[in-house]
């Protein structure tokens, strides 16, 4: 297992690097600069703007800046950000709380909601209890993201002040149930697209295993419906779901960002926005590396899970 | 986007060649669901192409004068923000969503069976280049890529450009699937038999396992197309999406945001049709996977 | 499990809903205001962003400043004297200031300003004004004397009023210190308020500074929240979260009808145009002034802005001193626009297009995604200009690719960009509209984007900033706004209109065109 999982990294490491130079010639060669915020500042006077060019390096060929930059980044050096000064890696480590608070908080509800939902559907293959939670669960997921998010707004926090509008905490007030009252819609909208489609895949994963040979064998030897279903049916369910999940982790992380932005939560996705728009490439490629290496921590997290739901599968 | 990925469903052999779509349909109208889902779309995709039947007014010519306005005989939905009749949007809009949801799928799907396919029966290094390549793709976010793209064309041919993105982002999931498929389809004796008798390599990949791996393919491509209608509404809300005068669904709904408060029947509207056109097709999707799986019953 | 679920839900939702009787909104003493960027960097001379410039006007103060009625009055000087040629400025310092940490402040910050604004390894992005000083005495801690290269007539607007920066702070760190320090979060002013909390993207918290010159401020703390949604800072003023809000148009109405605030409705300094770049049939004014006769300027402030606008006939702010009184933007004439296109020779072809030459009259027409009235206005612009024959597409974009090296205006092609100018309420434009403010390729810099060249209004932005007397300064500038009229280097469309709610347990509040009333007099019941 551990002579794999280094297999696994060395691999990683390889597709990292590649992942960086394609994403930095395609965010160099990109229209439109960093510099482009300046020349619509009425302030910023066309002497300075030729200047900043040269001091961000930005007069020198992208190979070479990638060079550079990569050079940096093997000594742990990740860059300045152009707009603020300050470290990347110090913006990015002060994002990371609040990041995995909201995505581990909508992965968490996701996977406590949508198992009970899947099981009950498959269990009770087309009835209408099934086709109503089909229809509710297709509906949400066909919901685009901010006006699910300002709907929950405008009813809970503005009409029945039940959950504060936005933000993280209340001013003076760090306590955890005033983060959890924060946390509650943001979660719950990051992690309804998953709740759908978490429900769907064990409901069509049970419907597979319910219609094989040894579970009718245990229904035959008389043993209890729930049982069947907790021993046999669900184990055997889980494995193109923990797929699913490994690939939804990256999106939770990478694709808050409407949700951050309607509930100003300070988390990756609006920094690494801004930094898209901004054109500031040093922010812009540390998101893209531990988003891309987020990815890879998911799949072989998902890849280890099988491992243990399914004792045929052995990794050398 | 939450990517769905359908779940693999076992491959048919060939077995007595008549009846098998005949006992798909007998199957596949057992979903009452879909049965309605297939109305709906019908409904919608109806409406979209006899649109000039429907309404009268012109879904682009503006009349500011008259924005805003509530719903009347005149104008069943109401006006738009800049004075255009809703109704008239909303139809309109339906030719360029669906046409972005199923050309994109249909591209995407396309990429994805080659890819998927040469990667799975060929094996190798050529497996291993693809598989690589789809690992990269998954790992730059999509809006990285997108955002990115979308600048450099600098809104030309914004249609075909969009679905351009759509498709080429949206065939990894599906290619990871085909190949899944043709790694067990290529050791089966159907298979070896054609060989046997001197059959091509594209012969075999597309005319002897492409058929056997269709449940999937078919699955997935429904999903494609509600993902892409979806993934067109988000990049317009966060503005990278198709011109603000292009009526598609999207659009109206990101227009509409403003307005949920004073005139929410502009966002209600849309938000419905995209909804019940993503419902139905799920459903549909979800009905194919029994209908064409010979083991559920 | 079923049950469990259902009991675990339920305690969920009692731990999270209210406690009966406790009330949201902000803590006694605390103004809350939200902006909609994270402030990138608190360092005036540093930042790009409006949000930025929110945050630290309540920790800097500047020599003189300007008041809600656009006088200027002594802030850290008591008393200026200028020479009788126009060449040096010297100030007297008001003495006993504090930094927020402590130290004096004195002569040497001011002259330590000027020479960080000049300092060519800092990132600065605003020295307007301080590159025209040649040097500055100090004769003692509580003198400066500025010694300008030639007679600077904005030298007041510019430096005057350009905030001053500790010198004990930064004076000994080098230029890339400088635009890492952690001073450009944290910053130390001499203003009312400090910064004492910056969570980036979530808040900035302002307290008040205990070592402030003036009156000790009234509020304990102003809190500025930052949410980039902007309906979701409606629905934070709607559940009382927040105390100040400028509050977008779209939700005006909504906002009037709420009980708990106040409009306090003015003029911006800030103007909306379509820029237009000169390349092709774009070059000649009879042209440009057609596409002006064809922009409905009216139908946009009342459909589009809601009112919530006025019209702009020049650069200059309409309620400023500057401001050229007779003239009156040209009325909406699309029969004279045609008038004007078919005595410049243009036929009408296929679709109406009009073409001369062979060559089809296209003006694609750009603007910012994402701001809404922008996108809208677009639409009403290419609706109308398309009925007197333009051939108009509609672009929206991100800032980045409408205002990058290989955007629109670098294609060698007539273009047409809508956005807005923060003007402010002084004069100088010379950066707009001076032929050697022409970028000279796609990767140069340079603001007269548009591309306009006129050699008499070249001379006139030169003796503008050389003319120290008031009156001719004034004759001057009423010329300058006579040929942008003439001309069209730009379609001006409208001045902005704000309206800020205020919240009516906030006292002392007020704001105009030219600033608010002093953040130390507000209160909060």
């Amino acid at each position: 297992m551990s002579s794999y999982v280094a297999k696994r990294a060395v691999q990683a490491c390889a597709l990292l690097l590649f992942v960086s130079l394609v994403g930095y010639a395609i965010m160099s060669l990109a229209p439109g600069g960093p510099l482009a915020v300046y020349l619509h500042n009425p302030q910023v006077t066309p002497e300075k703007i030729d200047l900043l060019r040269h001091q961000l390096g930005l007069d020198r060929p992208w190979y070479l800046r990638y060079a550079a930059w990569l050079g940096g980044l093997v000594r742990g050096h990740w860059g300045y950000s152009y707009y603020t000064g300050r470290p990347v890696l110090e913006m990015i480590a002060e994002r990371l709380p609040a990041t995995f608070t909201l995505m581990l908080s909508a992965f968490i509800l996701a996977l406590v909601l949508s198992f009970p939902l899947g099981v009950l559907a498959a269990t009770h293959k087309y009835s209408w209890g099934d086709n109503l939670l089909s229809l509710g669960a297709f509906f949400v997921w066909a919901m685009p993201t901010f006006w699910f998010g300002l709907m929950l707004q405008m009813t809970l926090a503005v009409r029945w002040h039940l959950l504060p509008v936005a933000g993280i905490h209340d001013l003076d007030n760090n306590s955890a149930r005033d983060l959890l009252r924060h946390l509650a819609m943001p979660a719950l909208v990051l992690g309804i697209g998953s709740i759908a489609s978490w429900s769907r895949y064990l409901r069509s994963g049970m419907l597979e295993v319910l219609s094989q040979d040894y579970v009718r064998t245990a229904y035959a030897k008389g043993l209890p419906a729930r049982r069947v279903v907790r021993r046999h049916v669900l184990r055997n369910s889980l494995l193109p779901i923990v797929t699913i999940m490994g690939l939804d982790l990256h999106v939770l992380f990478s694709g808050a960002v409407i949700t951050e932005s309607i509930f100003g939560w300070p988390g990756m996705g609006r920094l690494f926005l801004a930094a898209l728009n901004n054109r500031d490439y040093p922010l812009q490629m540390a998101g893209l590396m531990v988003s891309a290496a987020l990815l890879i921590v998911g799949n072989l997290l998902a890849d280890l899970a099988y491992a243990v739901l399914d004792p045929r599968i052995r990794y050398q | 986007m939450n990517g769905l990925i359908a779940t693999q469903a076992a491959p048919f052999a060939r077995r007595s060649g008549h009846g098998l779509w005949a006992m798909a349909w007998r199957r596949f109208r057992r979903h009452r669901m879909a049965l309605g889902g297939i109305g709906v779309l019908a409904v919608i995709a109806g409406s979209a192409v006899t649109a000039p039947l429907i309404t009268s007014s012109d879904p682009t010519t503006l009349d500011p004068d008259h924005s805003l306005a509530p719903p009347s005989r005149e104008h069943p939905l109401g006006t738009d923000d800049l004075g255009r009749d809703e109704l008239t949007r909303v139809v309109y809009g339906g030719r360029i969503s669906l046409l972005v949801g199923l050309t994109a799928m249909l591209l995407g799907s396309a990429i994805g069976v080659v890819m998927g396919s040469a990667a799975g029966y060929m094996g190798g290094w050529i497996d291993t280049a693809i598989m690589r390549f789809v690992d990269l793709m998954l790992s730059f976010p999509a809006i990285f890529l997108l955002l990115i793209l979308i600048n450099w064309t600098g809104g030309r041919a914004p249609v075909a450009m969009m679905i351009a993105y759509l498709g080429l982002f949206g065939w990894t999931g599906l290619a990871r699937i085909v190949r899944a498929e043709y790694l067990t389809l290529r050791a089966r004796e159907f298979v070896e038999e054609a060989r046997a008798m001197g059959a091509g390599v594209r012969r075999i990949i597309f005319r002897h396992i492409l058929p056997n791996a269709m449940a999937p393919i078919l699955v997935q491509a429904a999903f494609a197309v509600a993902g892409a209608i979806l993934a067109e509404a988000a990049l317009d809300f966060l503005g990278f999406g198709l011109p603000p005068d292009i009526p598609t669904w999207g659009n109206l709904l990101t227009q509409a945001e403003d307005y949920i408060t004073t005139n929410p029947i502009l966002a209600v509207a849309p938000g419905i049709v995209i909804t019940l056109t993503v419902v139905a097709v799920f459903f549909i999707g979800d009905a194919l996977r029994d209908a064409l799986d010979v083991r559920a019953r | 499990m079923t049950n469990r679920i259902a009991a675990l839900g339920v305690s969920f939702l009692l731990l999270i809903l209210p406690v009966p009787g406790s009330t949201a909104g902000p803590a006694p003493g605390t103004l809350v205001m939200v902006v909609g960027d994270n402030p990138d960097n608190l360092n005036p001379y540093l930042h790009s962003l409006a949000a930025s410039s929110a945050v630290y006007r309540y920790t800097f103060d500047s020599l003189y400043t300007v008041t809600t009625t656009g006088e200027w009055i002594p802030a850290l000087a008591v008393g200026y004297t200028v020479s009788p040629d126009g060449l040096t400025w010297t100030f007297r310092l008001r003495p006993g200031v504090r930094w927020s940490d402590g130290a004096p402040f004195t002569a040497a910050d001011v002259k330590f300003t000027w020479q960080l604004a000049a300092n060519k390894d800092v990132h600065i992005t605003y020295a307007t004004g301080f590159d025209r000083i040649a040097s500055i005495d100090t004769p003692d801690p509580l003198t400066v004397a500025y010694h300008l290269k030639e007679p600077y007539a904005p030298f007041r607007d510019q430096v005057m009023g350009a905030a001053i920066v500790p010198q004990h702070v930064l004076g000994a760190l080098s230029g890339d210190q400088i635009n890492r320090a952690p001073f450009n979060q944290k910053p130390v002013g001499t203003g009312p308020f400090t910064v004492s909390e910056f969570v980036t993207d979530d808040h900035v918290t302002l307290t008040a500074n205990s070592q402030y010159w003036g009156k000790r401020a009234k509020l304990a703390r102003i809190v500025v929240r930052i949410v980039p949604d902007q309906n979701a800072q409606v629905n934070l003023l709607r559940a009382g979260e927040l105390s100040v809000l400028n509050v977008p148009v779209v939700r005006l109405d909504e906002v009037k009808r709420m009980p708990t605030v106040e409009i306090k409705r003015y003029l911006e300094a800030t103007y909306a145009l379509v820029q237009l770049d000169e390349y092709g049939f774009l070059r000649e004014a009879a042209v440009r002034r057609a596409l002006d006769f064809a922009t409905p300027k009216a139908s946009i402030i009342r459909n589009v802005m809601k009112g919530q606008a006025e019209p702009a006939a020049s650069d200059m702010v309409p309620n400023g001193p500057w401001a050229d009184k007779t003239l009156h933007p040209r009325p909406y004439d699309p029969a004279q626009a045609r008038r004007l296109l078919r005595d410049s020779g243009f036929t009408p072809g296929p679709g109406g297009v009009l073409s001369r030459g062979g060559k089809r009259l296209e003006v694609p027409l750009w603007t910012l995604s994402g701001r809404v009235n922008f996108v809208q206005a677009m639409q009403v612009l290419a609706q109308s200009w398309r009925s007197i024959g333009v051939y108009t597409e509609t672009h929206a974009v991100s800032a980045a690719a409408l205002f990058g090296q290989n955007g629109p205006q670098w294609d060698g092609k007539d273009a047409a960009l809508i956005f807005t100018w923060g003007q402010g309420v002084f004069p100088e434009n010379k950066i707009n509209w001076h032929s050697s403010f022409i970028p000279k390729d796609a990767t140069a810099p340079g603001e007269n984007d548009e591309r306009y060249s006129n050699p008499e209004m070249d001379r006139l932005l030169e003796e503008a900033d050389r003319a120290v007397d008031e009156a001719r300064r004034h004759a001057i500038y009423n010329r300058i706004q006579e040929l942008e009229y003439r001309d069209v280097p730009v379609i001006f469309l409208y001045w902005l209109v704000d309206n800020t709610a205020v919240a009516k347990t906030v006292q002392g509040y007020d704001v105009t065109t030219f600033t608010t009333t002093p953040p130390e007099e507000w209160s909060i019941r």
